[in-house]
């Protein structure tokens, strides 16, 4: 009865301490800080530069921070107030930059999508506004050597005619592989953003 | 047939192949007018270990069997044999090796779905989760060769990392198993069991599964050897592996771009086992890549409402077997070492370390070149130590022991550069637990009790990203009740009362952000609306209690399994769309976790019978009642009423052993009992308290699949070859429990072609 006894307890120990070894050998980097995640990727800040021929440049800015947190995000139209105001009859070559600013510096977005121009499209959705057209100032062939005629939609040219209020809606489509040019065409949003837009 | 006090044992089911006999009053069996071959003898009886051989038979051939005891593992309260004729067993369901073939090349979670009651959370065709009696993820224990499987089982399209082919035999126990093993076994187990490495006739042996499927064009090979080290000494070895390469699946009507499957595992084991004393090393490791339906990744709301319009998906490209982003990437390491060693007038001590590591990568379309980098990187490792002390007496049984847990999550966020869905964590829990089995005449009655304790550090960032390190303690209890009357050797009826309790997991309390493989915000029990809470008075644990009651049959030519079960849940967690919210990308739904009193009521019947000796009709029969009685409502995601039919015809045709034909009909209802729909276009404006769900639950369905097969014995090993039409009428159709359902069609008409060759030798 002793031996056996003593022969469990070693290779009970034996066992335990084999065991414990690999246990070890398991466990990695106990009590180290996670470093935050560093959201290069992410789009904090849309802005659209609308300037007049031979005028000063009105912009409209959408910006959310915290990206998918529940922060409610900020529309800046540079003419104050709730809405980009526009005059009637005049034509304006609209820009489109995104920034990261939850990185610092800020990071351009805008350039990702330059090289990557063959998969992405921006769309314009008009609502209420008879009096303004907008119309493609680029095609893939602009930023990536060698690009196709499809269309872009970084730089456009919005004509008005008529006053009216309402609102622009700017969507850019991501279409890796499955770019046809047509809006909204297949892929997914990667930007939906609504303003307010008079024209007076 | 003898117990090991070698008094006579009635009522055991003795397998010959696939025949099944019950020994007499005196312990006697009888098979009569065989062939001459090779078979496998197997029995399986309450309270004992299952056990094996090989016999050759050429003339009449008597056998006496000594079965071991064993009160230490579930199978002392089930009975399994075949469950097509002698199926016994208490609240639990065996999938044996026959039912096992008859699904090769299938998922663990699809191949579970057989089982009544059994039901599985989909995304696309190859993920599969399980749901027993309506509960699921963290509730679900699921057992690898004896120890618990520690993967990211968080996510409804993270399916169990587990090869299907390593198992000889999977039980499900539906009854609350928490006393044993803990808070994740609250909704039911799920225990994957191998062939045993010991009690094997030959020295050297092996099997080889292979197979074709006609949709998706899979092409799998599964093998495994195995042997004995040497004729003196008791040790044993077997080395598994196994292959599997499918394409895109196709609906009636489309093909499901990007739900290609690519899978590579392996296992190996080393057994000792003495008559005092038993050693197993075990190490695998499943390795998968399956790509999800490209279509499901859609941007915002409008995305998701134009998907739910169209009813097809927006993205359909030639069959190929490419598998694109969104993919997901899956290693998953085990080794297990189990001792055990017999104490004279104590019992039998078990000894078992396990150490796991998961790791779960998620690629996403991404922007700039980062489509190579995942967008979800997660490492976890596990440790886990049970020392169990198992007495086994003629009238009472059981088993007292201790567990212990420890685990890590990291995220690699370096590498993503995405904020990540579920904090890194640290999670220490040690459970105490004791089983007493006592039998009495025709009773058998069970009680225990188990007491956890759970340290939880979780470090988090908030949205400015400042790093908060919220630790929590943890105590709970469970218990659990339970009676068998044995109303005759063939009959006994059952009944269970378990009451368990844990504390939501990691995910349910701290879930935050973009869930990429859903397209939805998805937010924990102490993230609301992002913020980050850490008042430990604030979490509230979940308490099941669950009544079941089964009555068993399991005669010569009938046998059956009636279940009814009541389980009653306090606090239960679920998630749920609740809301909007405006990014940059637009507006995104919003899923909340949230907790509510549930109430699931079911009954579950699965019934076999021979009307003659080569007809067999089966039929399965699941109905779960979910309701929130807090809000007197429904519950989201509670599996419709499914029901299957099969018939059977088996014959010999010359050389050709077991000839079968097989027609089954499997039909699933609608689910009446879901909840109010509410459009991604309308979440915005909803402002009602009900649970609501995107989009409608989808009709009922029925499909017809055939199957037919045969065995040729070449020399001594047995060539089997099967041939299966699944969805033979093409038929287009959606599953409630499928979270693909909001973008295409399910699969449609499939050939499977599978062939198994078994060999063995003696030297």
């Amino acid at each position: 009865m002793n031996t056996q006894n003593n022969l469990v307890t070693r290779w009970l120990s034996r066992f335990f301490l084999g065991s414990f070894l690999l246990a070890t050998l398991l466990l990695v980097s106990c009590g180290d800080d996670p470093e935050p995640a560093n959201e290069e990727e992410l789009i904090t800040t849309l802005t659209v530069t609308l300037t007049p021929t031979g005028g000063a440049p009105i912009t409209m800015t959408f910006k959310d921070l915290d990206g998918e947190g529940a922060g409610v995000p900020e529309y800046i139209y540079s003419s104050g107030g709730d809405a980009a105001v526009l005059s009637a009859s005049t034509t304006y070559t609209a820009e489109i930059t995104l920034l990261n600013e939850s990185v610092t510096p800020a990071e351009n977005i805008t350039e990702e999508v330059e090289e990557e121009a063959d998969e992405h499209l921006f769309c314009f959705d008009k609502t209420g506004l008879t009096g303004l057209t907008i119309t493609y100032a680029d095609t893939e062939a602009d930023y990536i050597a060698g690009g196709s005629t499809k269309v872009v939609g970084l730089a456009t040219t919005w004509t008005t005619t008529t006053t009216g209020e309402g609102t622009v809606t700017i969507i850019l489509r991501h279409q890796p592989g499955t770019k046809t040019g047509d809006c909204p065409g297949p892929g997914e949003t990667d930007i939906e953003v609504t303003f307010n837009i008079a024209i007076q | 047939m003898r117990d090991s006090d070698g008094q006579a044992m009635p009522g055991a089911t003795v397998m010959l192949n696939e025949n099944g006999a019950v020994t007499d009053a005196q312990g006697f069996f009888t098979f009569k007018n065989l062939c001459t071959g090779a078979y496998t003898l197997s029995v399986k009886f309450v309270g004992s270990r299952p056990y094996e051989s090989r016999i050759e038979l050429t003339k009449n051939h008597q056998v006496t069997i000594t079965l071991r005891e064993d009160v230490t593992e579930l199978k002392s309260i089930e009975v399994v044999g075949l469950q097509t004729r002698s199926a016994i067993s208490n609240t639990s369901v065996s999938l044996t090796e026959y039912d096992l073939e008859h699904q090769h090349g299938k998922s663990l979670g699809e191949s579970l779905k057989t089982v009544a009651g059994v039901n599985a959370l989909q995304v696309g065709p190859a993920i599969f989760k399980p749901v027993i009696h309506g509960l699921h993820s963290q509730r679900i224990l699921i057992l690898n060769n004896g120890i618990r499987q520690e993967g990211q089982q968080w996510g409804i399209e993270h399916a169990p990392e587990i090869d299907p082919f390593i198992a000889s035999e999977i039980t499900v126990v539906k009854g609350a198993e928490a006393v044993r093993y803990g808070a994740d076994a609250i909704g039911g187990v799920i225990i994957i069991n191998p062939p045993s490495l010991h009690n094997k006739a030959h020295s050297f042996g092996g099997e080889i599964n292979t197979g074709l499927m006609t949709n998706s064009r899979m092409a799998f090979l599964s093998g495994m050897v195995e042997g004995e080290l040497s004729k003196s000494k008791p040790w044993s070895w077997r080395l598994q592996g196994t292959a599997k390469r499918g394409g895109d699946f196709t609906a009636p009507d489309y093909v499901l771009s990007n739900t290609g499957v690519r899978e590579l595992d392996f296992s190996g084991s080393l057994g000792y086992k003495g008559d005092e004393r038993s050693l197993e090393v075990y190490m695998s490791s499943f390795n998968s890549t399956i790509g999800i339906l490209r279509a499901a990744h859609t941007g915002n709301l409008n995305d998701l409402q134009s998907s739910i319009e169209n009813g097809e998906p927006w993205y359909v490209a030639p069959f190929s077997y490419d598998i694109n982003n969104p993919k997901q990437k899956i290693n998953h390491q085990l080794l297990k070492v189990q001792a055990s060693q017999k104490l004279k007038g104590i019992g039998e001590l078990n000894v078992l370390y396990g150490g796991q590591y998961n790791q779960r990568r998620e690629f996403d379309i991404r922007r700039g070149g980062r489509s190579d980098r995942p967008a979800l990187f997660m490492k976890l490792f596990t440790n886990v130590l049970d020392v169990s002390l198992d007495h086994d007496h003629p009238r009472h049984s059981g088993s007292v022991g201790i567990n212990a847990t420890y685990k890590q999550n990291i995220n690699e966020t370096e590498e993503t550069g995405i904020r990540p869905m579920i904090p890194d964590y640290r999670l220490f829990s040690s459970g105490l637990f004791l089983i007493e089995k006592v039998r009495k005449r025709d009773w058998l009655f069970e009680a225990g009790a188990r007491y956890d304790y759970q340290r939880l550090n979780v470090l988090a960032f908030t949205t400015t990203n400042d790093l908060v390190k919220p630790s929590f303690n943890f105590h709970y209890l469970s218990g659990s009740l339970g009676a068998t009357y044995y109303i005759s050797p063939q009959a006994r009826l059952n009944t269970h009362l378990g009451v368990s309790s844990r504390p939501p997991h990691v995910s349910e309390l701290y879930s935050e952000g973009l869930h990429h493989g859903t397209a939805a915000i998805e937010e924990g029990l102490m993230r609301p609306n992002s913020e980050l809470l850490t008042d430990k008075a604030l979490i509230r644990k979940e308490t099941s209690t669950k009544w079941i009651t089964s009555l068993q049959l399991g005669g010569e030519r009938l046998s059956a399994d009636f279940s009814v079960y009541v389980n009653a849940i306090d606090n239960y967690v679920f998630l749920r769309p609740i809301a909007s919210r405006l990014t940059i990308r637009g507006y995104f739904p919003v899923w909340q976790y949230e907790q509510t009193d549930a109430i699931l009521k079911g009954a579950d019947v699965s019934l076999n019978w021979y009307p003659t000796k080569r007809i067999k009709y089966a039929g399965k029969f699941a109905y779960i009642h979910g309701e929130d009685a807090t809000r007197n409502d429904v519950l989201i995601f509670i599996p419709p009423v499914t029901l299957a039919n099969a018939l059977t015809y088996t014959t010999d045709v010359g050389k050709f052993k077991d000839f079968f034909v097989q027609v089954s009909v499997p039909t699933v209802l609608k689910q009446t009992r879901a909840p109010i729909t509410v459009y991604p276009w309308d979440i915005p404006d909803y402002n009602g308290e009900r649970v609501y769900d995107i989009a409608p639950a989808p009709a009922g369905y029925t499909l017809v699949n055939v199957e037919m097969g045969f065995k040729v014995p070449v020399k001594e090993n047995t060539l089997s070859l099967s041939v299966a039409g699944e969805n033979l009428g093409n038929v287009s159709y959606r599953n409630y429990m499928n979270r693909l359902r909001y973008f295409a069609d399910d699969v449609g008409r499939t050939f499977i072609i599978r062939l198994n060759y078994n060999f063995h030798s003696h030297n």
